[in-house]
């Protein structure tokens, strides 16, 4: 396994584990706007997975070209 | 309230737009509708953006409008799992959709079926890869079929007793659903799609804005009174059952035959990889949809409004609730067809899916001959009589808990993870631990529901829970089933020994065309 697969990985496995484990975000404050920060931490991390996910993604597009061009594998 | 000449006028009138395009959609970008290929898969040139739309239509379904809002409206923030449950599964998708997208494109499969009988060498895991995906859409679209009946019961609700008028909203529901599948196919679905969700969002938006501004902010909203704790944040006893259903869920979404189709329909690895990234945003609406299950408790119209039914099936109708009571009358018609098509869609791409596994992995490998027509048309029948059975499954749950028809769906659609994702990258399992394992998940999963809700004794009322009791506290049935059936399918692997197949023998299976 190269370097490029762990990092590949851990784009995905990250900002999935903080999705995943609730007492990280588990609380009423600090609030924003009235809303307690349960509700908005879950919301902004909608907009933040976006960033690892695209850079997952233009990884295995790089991925994808080595492979065409042959020198992969 | 508002004015329903003026609400039903302008539903109407939009239905005909969106019926319309559902039919010049069949005929857009044609292709020989009478091969199942064309019209089950749209001929495999969606680009990034139409294959956006055909997964994002996903996202908008009754599940979005009329589940998760009613769930926190009854229960409070446990509902609001699905949100980091979109986070999550587009994580999953990019791990193994592009994968499935590139082998499919190699070797021909239109179904995830067609990948498990080509990598595994096995007829009869593939058949029941396939039975597993067909049943488990059924109450996926019977949740479906409750949140347009919830959508007519509150525009009728003026013209009768409220039982008449649930009933008939329930009928034609059914009838409009089983007549648009039969004629559009995917090419017309995915175009009414795209119109569905400009106008989904258009409704989020503006009933957003209004309602809040009538309750006068979040604030407002969580200091009324009738907020309990557990609507703010998950009770401890719940943070398990929160994050098992948010992580099961998110697994799951992709296993399911028409979200398959919908990765397969897409044109490139990186377009669907890309479309795929920018999705987790589109999931905003759904969030605040949520939240709307806990807005309305501050909104006094849309409460009264909710008080002329029974309990147990306020949950439902609090969209159409906030709806009406918050926007004027012509855009409550807007909003309330943007929710039924909002149904509609996602219904019938789930049939053609059904349907298109029925066909292809199921009665063509007894009747290997059958010409390309009248595969298409057993296709086209099929999915009209599945519908029946769809709508079978409404009457398993209080309408309140119509999120549990999503959950149970998803127990059984778990149980492809090993043989469908996992088997993408590991060969090393066989096709008889495969076989037992997708069994054993089944058969747990079913075995847990039944306990969970209390099966045979008097406490049983249908399905009204997906959590089971573990000494780790109480977890999502499709963890427990998954976890069992992964640990058979690893153990019954290792034990069994076999030369190593030589698959480039294999020939590729015949293409859909």
């Amino acid at each position: 396994m190269k370097a490029i697969h762990v990092v590949m990985a851990l784009l995905l496995i990250v900002p999935s584990f903080i999705n995943f484990y609730t007492p990280l975000y588990n609380y009423v404050n600090p609030k924003l706007a009235g809303l307690p920060f349960f509700y908005w931490f879950q919301i902004m991390m909608l907009f933040v997975v976006v960033i690892p996910y695209i850079a997952f993604t233009y990884l295995a597009k790089r991925l994808d070209e080595e492979e065409q061009g042959g020198y992969s594998k | 309230m508002s004015d329903s000449t003026v609400i039903i006028s302008v539903f109407v009138v939009l239905f005909a737009i969106f019926t319309f395009l559902g039919f010049y959609g069949s005929r857009w970008r044609r292709g020989d509708m009478n091969h199942l290929h064309e019209w089950a898969l749209a001929g495999r040139r969606l680009g990034a953006t139409l294959a956006f739309f055909l997964v994002g239509a996903d996202l908008y379904t009754a599940y979005t409008f009329v589940a998760v809002p009613s769930g926190v409206f009854a229960k409070g923030s446990l509902y609001f799992f699905a949100v980091p449950y979109v986070a999550m599964t587009f994580a999953v998708a990019l791990a193994f959709a592009p994968k499935l997208w590139k082998l499919s494109k190699e070797r021909g499969y239109i179904t995830g079926s067609d990948f498990v009988r080509d990598a595994f060498d096995s007829r009869t895991l593939s058949i029941l890869v396939a039975i597993t995906g067909i049943v488990a859409v059924f109450p996926y679209i019977a949740l479906q079929i409750v949140g347009m009946q919830a959508v007519l019961t509150s525009m009728l609700i003026g013209f009768g007793n409220t039982e008449t008028v649930q009933e008939i909203s329930l009928v034609i529901a059914f009838l409009i659903l089983a007549a648009f599948t039969f004629t559009s196919g995917l090419r017309g679905a995915t175009l009414t799609a795209v119109f569905k969700d400009v106008l989904i969002w258009l409704t989020v938006v503006v009933v957003i804005a209004a309602a809040l501004y009538e309750v006068g902010g979040f604030s407002h909203v969580f200091s009324n009174p009738s907020i309990k704790p557990n609507y703010i944040t998950v009770p401890s006893s719940l943070v398990p059952g929160y994050a098992t259903l948010a992580f099961a869920s998110a697994l799951q979404l992709y296993l399911y035959p028409h979200a398959v189709n919908g990765i397969l329909s897409a044109e490139s690895a990186h377009k669907l990889r890309l479309s795929t990234s920018f999705l987790s945003i589109y999931g905003v609406g759904l969030a605040l949809l949520a939240l709307f299950g806990i807005i309305v408790y501050s909104v006094p119209s849309a409460m009264s409004f909710l008080g002329n039914f029974p309990a147990s099936s306020r949950g439902v109708l609090v969209v159409p609730a906030l709806i009406l009571s918050t926007v004027p009358s012509w855009f409550a018609g807007v909003a309330l067809l943007a929710i039924f098509v909002g149904g509609l869609v996602p219904a019938a791409i789930m049939a053609i899916a059904q349907a298109n596994l029925l066909t292809r992995n199921i009665i063509k490998e007894f009747k290997p001959n059958l010409s390309a027509s009248s595969e298409t048309r057993i296709a086209k029948w099929a999915s009209a009589i599945f519908k029946f059975i769809a709508l079978g499954f409404v009457f398993t749950v209080q309408s309140t808990y119509a999120i549990q028809l999503q959950l149970f769906g998803g127990i059984l659609i778990a149980q492809l993870f090993p043989a469908l994702f996992m088997g993408l990258y590991i060969r090393w399992f066989k096709k008889e631990a495969l076989t037992a394992g997708l069994i054993v998940g089944v058969l747990s999963g079913l075995y847990m529901v039944l306990v969970a809700n209390g099966f045979g004794t008097p406490k049983f009322t249908g399905l009204n829970s997906s959590l089971y009791s573990t000494p780790f506290g109480a977890l999502y049935i499709s963890v427990l089933s998954l976890g069992l059936n992964l640990l058979v399918t690893i153990v019954l692997s290792a034990v069994i020994k076999r030369a190593p197949r030589q698959v480039a023998v294999q020939p590729a299976p015949a293409a859909g065309s």
